[in-house]
């Protein structure tokens, strides 16, 4: 694509739906890993964010440093339909470009706004005075230019600066027609430095300048817009063209691009990853740092895999499938999450047999139920003890946990 | 009768938006089911939210207002506007009307006279005479529409005070094409009558109304006026908004599969 703008904003609408189907992906992936999955939450929306100001910046800084205001236009037009802010801007680009055709078919589509329409006949007054273009009635010209600009000033989107600067422009030419050049540099001597105004202001005051007989000062101006370059109109009616003034593609948009590609593999291989160890699956898959030696059970059915952990009050039972010498965890309580409140009141016991039947409900049923309490006396509230064999008691950490099998 | 694409276009996203509603509510049963994990519920609300946001107020909305305010497609749109008529689209209703003319959907008196006023002094042939004294006492009528603003004008035309109507016009100037088209047409038909000639002006006036205006009778009125009325051919959007409809329904099932 030879315009890279268009490439530009193609590839910042790609990466807003990228960083979207990733934060899904991503949302899936750690689903259970809080820290992975604000962080992987945190990339997207920022690449999101990103992505939408890059493409403001990029923007900016093409129109108004790089003045590529050809490529801007192409772009807008092959873009078809634009919306209010988009369509203000092209024709705001339009007038600094000065192309009549791309602005007479602009006029076949869009209406103007006030701003639009004093603009307009701004930027056709200014071409007849300079450009040599077809004459006008300057009066004529100037007193509707004023009538237009007290109709903006009493519309509900009127901007101080923007009438300001307008009526800076018209005093400037109402003296420059009436042979009054300083007086016309003084006029516009308010205006802001800031964008192509630099380029408006260098160009009249090198024209009044020029009639003043001051043709040093005007050629100083004259070469100051033309090392400025770009495709703005004043290099065209000087007869002044700029280097060959194309658009280079963003190159903090790739990064993104690159940064949201990779997020989203890499929550696409967490989907499916398989570890060496359950503590090492824990760890990515569950966020929880277990160890070794806090192990109660590790019952290996096959290849469906049942272990506990303990560590004080906290018992954590997780089941994992073992594909070769890999392990994968499908589920994994902690108490504190399935079993019931601490604050109802029961005892360890009864917390422990919360997460057990929550723990087996997704478990085949020839597997053993053994589960782990830190009582050997078990309520008979919550289920029949008399099914309950006691296999062993361990020592972990100075702590005595009971084995129990539910037949 | 057969349907247009805007009516075919909005029946799909209502049917695709109530949708995704209830598969996301079924989305939200089958979490709380079998996976109760708080992050996951955040997520889907918050997803769901987005992405029915987007495709109503950046794929819908926005669809709508390319189909009508930038491709004027305005019969379309009347037709989607009678057929759904309430009292927020009123007003919309109203100024499409007055574009198209067709005085059967709208109740407003005041409206029908100005088409009719209109019809006498633009389009000899079909309209009926009326009297132009009665253009006035429309104007004192008139409710607060926005095109109450033509009928001075208008009045200043059929007295042929193009000069004085050509400047008020000048002042009346929006980005709406629903106020542009009248503007825009009366322009070229005061310009058109008081040079005897089309000048630059007024042909940027008739080429706008010709493209944006193809569907309103203001283009049928200038076809009688002027030679060689170029056809322009109907330029559609595209609604790219079911993308994000067919993201989320993945999405959805993805949640509800694992």
């Amino acid at each position: 694509m030879r315009n890279k703008i268009a490439l530009t904003y193609k590839l910042r609408n790609m990466i807003m739906l990228a960083s979207v189907i990733s934060e899904m992906i991503c949302a899936i992936a750690f689903r259970y890993n809080v820290k992975l999955f604000l962080v992987g939450t945190a990339i997207n929306v920022l690449c999101f964010w990103c992505a939408y100001k890059a493409l403001q910046y990029y923007i900016t800084k093409q129109l108004v440093h790089h003045i590529n205001l050809r490529d801007y236009v192409e772009f807008l037009v092959s873009k078809g339909s634009l919306v209010k802010a988009e369509n203000a801007t092209l024709f705001n680009v339009l007038l600094w470009l000065g192309d009549d055709d791309c602005i007479s078919n602009y006029l076949k589509t869009t209406g103007l706004t006030i701003e639009q329409r004093i603009g307009l006949e701004l930027y056709r007054l200014d071409k007849s005075i300079f450009a040599s273009d077809k004459q006008l009635d300057y009066d004529d010209a100037i007193s509707r230019i004023r009538e237009l600009l007290e109709l903006y000033l009493k519309s509900d989107s009127e901007n101080k600066d923007v009438a300001n600067r307008c009526s800076s422009y018209l005093v400037f030419y109402e003296k420059y027609l009436d042979e009054d050049y300083s007086g016309a540099i003084s006029a516009i001597s308010d205006i802001s430095n800031q964008g192509l105004l630099v380029q408006w202001k260098l160009f009249h005051e090198a024209k009044a300048y020029e009639k003043m007989g001051q043709l040093d000062a005007a050629e100083e101006k004259y070469d100051a817009i033309v090392k400025t370059g770009g495709d703005i109109r004043f290099l065209k009616w000087l007869n002044k063209s700029s280097e060959n003034n194309h658009a280079k593609i963003s190159v903090a948009m790739i990064a993104l691009c690159l940064i949201v590609i990779c997020g989203a593999v890499i929550s696409i291989l967490f989907t499916n990853k398989k570890y060496d160890t359950v503590e090492e699956a824990l760890k990515w898959q569950y966020g929880k740092e277990v160890s070794e030696n806090n192990k109660a059970i590790d019952n290996d059915n096959s290849n469906k895999n049942v272990t506990a952990y303990v560590n004080g009050a906290e018992y954590l039972y997780c089941y994992s499938e073992r594909y070769g010498e890999k392990i994968r965890i499908k589920k994994a309580y902690l108490n504190e999450i399935n079993g019931p409140s601490i604050e109802t009141g029961l005892d360890a016991t009864s917390r422990i047999t919360g997460v057990d039947f929550a723990f087996y409900d997704s478990i085949p049923n020839d597997v053993n139920r053994i589960f782990i309490s830190n009582t050997d006396k078990l309520d008979d509230t919550f289920f029949d003890t008399s099914k309950l064999k006691l296999l062993d008691t361990i020592d972990i950490n100075g702590k005595n946990y009971y084995l129990f099998k539910l037949n | 009768m057969q349907k247009t694409r805007l009516q075919i276009n909005y029946a799909i996203f209502k049917v695709l938006y109530y949708f995704s509603i209830v598969i996301g509510i079924v989305c939200f049963a089958f979490l709380f089911k079998t996976l109760s994990v708080i992050l996951l519920f955040v997520h889907v609300i918050v997803i769901g939210a987005f992405l029915r946001g987007a495709c109503r107020y950046f794929g819908w909305v926005r669809y709508e207002y390319d189909y009508v305010k930038v491709y004027g497609h305005f019969i379309d749109f009347e037709k989607l506007l009678v057929r759904h008529k309430n009292n927020k689209n009123a007003k919309v209703l109203e100024s499409v009307v007055l574009l198209t003319g067709n005085v059967a959907n709208t109740d407003d008196d005041c409206l029908k006279r100005l088409i009719a006023f209109e019809d006498s002094i633009f389009d000899k042939a079909t309209g009926d005479f009326v009297e132009s004294g009665s253009l006035d006492e429309l104007s004192q009528e008139s409710n607060n529409g926005w095109w109450s603003h033509l009928i001075p004008i208008l009045s200043l035309i059929d007295k042929k005070d193009y000069d004085v109507a050509l400047k008020k016009l000048d002042l009346l100037i929006s980005d709406s094409p629903y106020s542009e088209i009248p503007r825009q047409f009366y322009y070229a038909y005061a310009s058109i009558k008081r040079d005897g000639q089309i000048s630059e002006e007024a042909q940027s006036c008739i080429d706008y109304v010709l493209n944006m205006g193809r569907e309103t009778r203001y283009a049928r009125y200038l076809s009688k006026m002027v030679d060689n009325v170029e056809e322009t051919n109907p330029v559609y959007p595209t609604p790219w908004f079911y993308i994000l409809f067919f993201i989320y329904l993945c999405w959805c099932i993805v949640i509800m599969c694992l």
